[in-house]
């Protein structure tokens, strides 16, 4: 297992270096051909093209030009920056993204735009201090209080608590073979919290060694690396690195996309498995260990952004819904790559909140027209703002997790594994 | 005349030189600064190697043959937008590589005349391509917009001038089958130059002067291309194929997706 030093930096500093090289050069190969603005739910809603990539990037390329033309290197050296009012409607754009990354798919010339509309808040958080003021509090709250609600973190655990079959010794464990990272929003969101209540049933049913950091585990760090303040996520992962190493476990399991990509992209780990609950229950499913009863209702799934587009988790997901479902199992439209976003992705929540619903109605729009009686996501931010956009359409869809799915229709056998089965999610 | 239009090209090719390594310099800027912000040319040399040993990998020239010159992605999005993408760059590319190769081996004493058939056939036909894709292009911004394509000035500066090359192309080869006589053949193979020609031969015009006066406007569009595109929107064909070269999949990241 590797360890992390104080003195090995995890990101470069944006104020030296706000863009790499890559993303200049992705700035001059974007021909504002608009096929982003198509793939854009943050655009369909507010019709501002500087909310979509291509706004991003002209207005960003304008910036530039006018910090570097012939006429202000003749006349103003050391002069006047370019306008605030240009660099408030570029940074109103930019936090605006809800960095679902769908613009990436569409994309003719493979720039890479989350991690280009990232580096953007970056330079603009850190660089010129325009980080949005509510961003700034959940930052104050994740650096202080460890998580991003900026509640006390010893009340992480709070929903494992009113588990009647919860093991007496769990929250107290100090070694299991796998750790569950639940993050801030199945801890403290009472909406989603039945997602870490199902998954721990489901890890304990399957009969896994698992614990829990409870109050130990602070923020992953997503938020604040897509906010723009990588640098301050630092801390939090190192923090999260050093709890591990103490707890031992060889194996981390997620039900928040969110935080699963934050330490597969960012944690700086070897030896350790990192699992979404979609794969953990699929390879359940594999070996035998799982098996469902049918369903009454027909199902869907929605891709969330960060497990398919940001990690490429596709298949997993769907082996499970196809297991219990079958031919009740319907896909979404659009799906996979092309999924639409639930806007509750890229801190957009904490910056501009009628957004995250607005967008969210595209998705439920797609719910509702594929028939499906129970939208499955995997993840607890698209459950929340769904089942939220579903209810104030009076819809009668019900959303749950992949996790829940498995409970109430699952059936565990413990020590009957047929390991003679490949696992195709082994890594 | 000669020696005026080799002067102005050299003129060109040195303002497109400059404008591109203006932007070369911008995209390594981060890359490259030393202490204290100077270029640290070790370092660019070491990446210059990088990109040569990443741009050789087969994985990066699969995505450049489907991504950079099929296009493979917007004939997935849309058919129309393929076609005209296709034709504006191909015919871009087939005429730049035609006419200044054409002059080149004239220069190398080859025995190249205009009538080649070939030659004028190549053109002729890349010339209409050429306008094909301009004409997509205007129908898409102007006549029957996409909610997504988004139209300023420059676009619509760049198609004037690109169709102001292929048609005054055309007018330059009229004009000299008009001053020097048709040569036998030339319906066949001209045939955009040809019939152009026997159209304006009523006007009865001065055909010489009239052939130096469209050459000059031809061959002066042309240079005036070469020198504004880097500065213009027009430099994505450099960039463009330049990212999705480097958006192909590394050995590293293929090993790491999920399976």
């Amino acid at each position: 297992m590797a360890t992390v030093t104080e003195a090995e930096p995890l990101f470069a500093d944006p104020r030296e270096r706000p863009f790499t090289a890559r993303q200049l050069l992705e700035l001059d190969a974007c021909t504002r051909c608009g096929e982003c603005l198509r793939a854009c739910d943050s655009f369909r809603v507010k019709g501002d093209e500087g909310v979509s990539l291509m706004g991003m990037i002209r207005r960003r390329r304008q910036l530039f030009r006018e910090d570097r033309s012939l006429l202000r290197r003749l006349f103003h050296r050391d002069g006047r920056d370019a306008s605030e009012d240009a660099w408030s409607r570029y940074q109103q754009g930019v936090f605006d993204c809800t960095l679902c990354g769908r613009c990436e798919v569409y994309c003719p010339v493979g720039i890479r735009t989350r991690d280009l509309a990232i580096a953007m808040r970056q330079e603009l958080a850190t660089a010129r201090c325009m980080l949005p003021q509510n961003l700034d509090r959940a930052r104050d709250a994740v650096l202080e209080e460890g998580n991003i609600f900026g509640y006390p973190n010893e009340e992480r655990a709070l929903w494992a608590e009113f588990l009647e079959d919860l093991p007496a010794d769990l929250l107290n464990k100090e070694r299991a073979d796998v750790l569950y990272f639940v993050g801030c929003v199945s801890s403290f969101s009472p909406a989603v919290q039945e997602i870490p209540q199902a998954f721990l049933r489901v890890l304990l049913k399957a009969g896994i060694d698992v614990g829990l950091l409870a109050g130990e585990e602070w923020c992953c760090g997503f938020p604040l690396i897509v906010g723009g303040l990588a640098k301050d996520a630092e801390q939090v992962i190192r923090r999260n690195i050093e709890r591990l190493h103490r707890f031992g476990a060889k194996t981390v399991v997620f039900n928040c996309p969110s935080c699963y990509c934050a330490w597969r992209r960012y944690y700086p780990l070897d030896g350790v498995r990192l699992m979404h609950s979609a794969e953990f229950i699929a390879e359940l499913v594999h070996s035998g260990r799982l098996k469902f009863r049918p369903p009454d209702a027909a199902v869907t799934y929605h891709d969330p952004c960060d497990l398919g587009r940001g990690l490429g988790v596709y298949d997993a997901p769907r082996e499970v819904l196809r297991a219990l479902a079958g031919e009740a199992y319907v896909e979404l439209t659009p799906s996979r790559e092309r999924a639409l976003c639930c806007g509750g992705g890229g801190d957009v929540e904490i910056w501009d909140p009628e957004l995250v619903g607005e967008v969210n109605s595209m998705l439920t729009s797609a719910v509702d027209k594929s028939g499906a009686q129970v939208v499955v996501q995997g993840c607890p931010q698209c459950k929340r703002t769904t089942q939220r956009g579903l209810s104030a359409k009076g819809s009668a869809v019900r959303t749950m997790d992949i996790a829940e799915l498995a409970l109430e229709y699952g059936t565990f056998t413990i020590g009957a594994a047929d390991d003679s089965r490949p696992s195709s999610f082994e890594r | 005349m000669d020696a005026l239009f080799h002067g102005l090209s050299a003129l060109a090719l040195a303002v497109f030189a400059w404008g591109v390594f203006e932007r070369v310099r911008f995209w390594f800027r981060p890359e490259l600064r030393g202490n204290p912000g100077g270029i640290r040319w070790g370092r660019a040399l070491s990446l210059a190697a990088r990109g040569v040993r990443r741009l050789l990998r087969p994985p990066t020239l699969r995505t450049l043959f489907w991504n950079g010159l099929v296009q493979r992605q917007l004939w997935r999005e849309s058919r129309q937008r393929w076609l005209m993408h296709m034709s504006l760059s191909w015919s871009f590319a087939g005429l730049f590589i035609v006419g200044s190769g054409g002059n080149f081996l004239l220069d190398l004493g080859v025995p190249l005349t205009k009538n080649d058939h070939w030659f004028a056939a190549t053109n002729d036909f890349l010339g209409l391509t050429l306008l094909l894709g301009v004409a997509i292009a205007l129908q898409r911004r102007f006549l029957s917009p996409k909610p997504h394509v988004r139209t300023v000035l420059e676009d619509t500066a760049i198609l004037a001038l690109l169709a102001f090359l292929a048609l005054s192309g055309y007018l330059v080869e009229a004009a000299r089958y008009l001053k020097e006589g048709t040569p036998d053949g030339a319906a066949a193979y001209a045939f955009v130059g040809y019939s152009l020609s026997r159209t304006l031969e009523p006007l009865g015009a001065d055909w010489a002067r009239a052939y130096d006066a469209f050459w000059w406007l031809h061959a002066s569009s042309g240079l005036a291309l070469v020198a504004y595109l880097p500065y213009s929107k027009l430099f994505h064909m450099f960039a463009s194929p330049t990212t999705i070269a480097i958006s192909a999949p590394t050995a590293q990241e293929v090993a790491a997706w999920p399976r």
